[in-house]
């Protein structure tokens, strides 16, 4: 024992919480994922993927129009397409995209914009942005989700406004 | 460091032997002692927090954000706005008159869970109810006293509000998110809605109409009661449960 020793000490009391942090998250995530189930707080974002056709709003999945310039996509993502594929609004439209998956993990990437997007099995996704530039854009897929990924690609299309036809 | 002084080639055990000033064995045990209580309070914070999260002692709603505002005209004929709605938890649920068999699940939960609210004294007072109607032409105040009067209630505990079509659509639409469509005579109420407004304005819970539970309904409007009559002492543990997304399972 002597000052080297105090300089030990020292060193633990740094070394052992660096250590003893990451195993307490660890024995945290360990015991919310098995003895409680993780879960999406609140059951808004949560949805059973097998009945899909029966829960609203899956069971019609498309692009609703909730009032002027306001519209909402909802889109079931499934492999190895977007359904609906092809989504088309007037420029200036704000736009709430509804996704959940059907099978595996998905993504939902519009390029261009903020919408950016994990698509998990049993929950929903929502993001809300406004599109202002006419001109079409791809929606990718950008979660490696199995043989046919690279072909899993949708289309948004951002007409002109006064040209734009409200349709569905 | 040696080499300054070859002729001192001093083994681990010479080493040791030699005197050291500052060497104090008590400090030693007492940094030690520190050591174990910084330890021992570190644990027990983590596991205090794991059991306030999984076994929520405190149970709140989330504060989903600022519910939309609005004027609108109700089943007598006055103005009222949002703002004349504050200091009461509202149930605000999106329907219309012609609605029929569609709605009448959504209308029998809601007429239990005025029932509930009406035995305890609660209704009209802490809780009220509005229905904000899809329907601008069909449901004209009158039709909206006529159907009050079907359901047996009155104009402080439940209001119905109706407006002009553009009105309704950009708050229940544009808004809430809640679709329908007005074709001419035909309104199709596609989603079935029913949220909950705390008496400070901010949206609690949506829910699904169609499938509304009326024991969901009561626990949540008591979760929000309980939050806001809530002491001062006890606000920091319902914000700790805002922050720990302690809500109902």
């Amino acid at each position: 024992m002597n000052r080297k020793y105090l300089g030990y000490l020292f060193e633990v009391a740094w070394i052992l919480p660096s250590v003893a942090v990451p195993i307490a998250f660890l024995v945290a995530i360990v015991i919310t994922a098995f003895a409680v189930g993780i879960a999406v707080p609140g059951e808004a974002g949560r949805i059973d993927p097998k009945a899909l056709n029966t829960t609203a709003p899956f069971d019609q999945p498309g692009l609703r129009e909730l009032a002027p310039g306001r519209y909402e996509a909802v889109v079931i993502a499934q492999l190895f397409n977007f359904s609906p594929g092809e989504i088309e609004i007037p420029a200036g439209s704000k736009v709430t995209f509804i996704v959940t998956s059907r099978d595996v993990i998905h993504g939902y990437k519009i390029e261009k914009s903020p919408i950016n997007m994990m698509v998990i099995p049993g929950q929903i996704s929502r993001m809300t942005t406004t599109f202002d530039t006419p001109g079409e854009y791809y929606i990718y897929c950008h979660e490696y989700c199995g043989a046919g990924h690279h072909l899993m690609v949708g289309k948004l299309i951002v007409k002109p406004a006064q040209t734009a036809s409200t349709n569905r | 460091m040696h080499s300054s002084s070859p002729q001192v080639s001093a083994t681990p055990l010479q080493r040791s032997a030699r005197p050291v000033e500052d060497f104090h064995p008590a400090s030693a045990r007492w940094i030690r002692r520190v050591l174990y209580g910084v330890a021992g309070m570190f644990a027990a914070l983590v596991v205090l927090i794991l059991w306030f999260v999984i076994a929520r002692p405190v149970q709140v709603l989330p504060r989903i954000s600022q519910a939309p505002a609005f004027m609108l005209t109700d089943q007598d004929g006055r103005w009222v706005s949002d703002a004349d709605l504050r200091g009461s938890i509202l149930l605000i649920n999106f329907a219309h008159t012609r609605c029929g068999e569609r709605c009448a699940a959504m209308e029998r939960s809601l007429l239990t869970v005025v029932d509930s609210l009406r035995a305890d004294g609660r209704l009209g007072t802490q809780v009220r109810l509005a229905t904000i109607t899809v329907d601008a032409d069909g449901d004209t105040p009158d039709v909206l006293r006529a159907y009050a009067a079907r359901l047996n209630v009155a104009a402080p505990e439940w209001i119905f509000l109706t407006g002009s079509a553009r009105e309704l659509k950009q708050l229940i639409g544009g808004e809430y998110g809640v679709y329908y469509r007005v074709n001419g005579e035909t309104v199709d109420l596609v989603d079935q809605r029913v949220v909950l407004v705390d008496e400070t304005g901010l949206l609690r819970a949506e829910y699904d109409g169609a499938r509304l539970d009326p024991a969901i309904i009561l626990r949540d409007i008591g979760l929000v009661e309980q939050e806001a009559n809530s002491s001062d002492a006890a606000r920091p543990i319902y914000e700790a449960a805002h922050i720990f997304v302690c809500y109902p399972r």
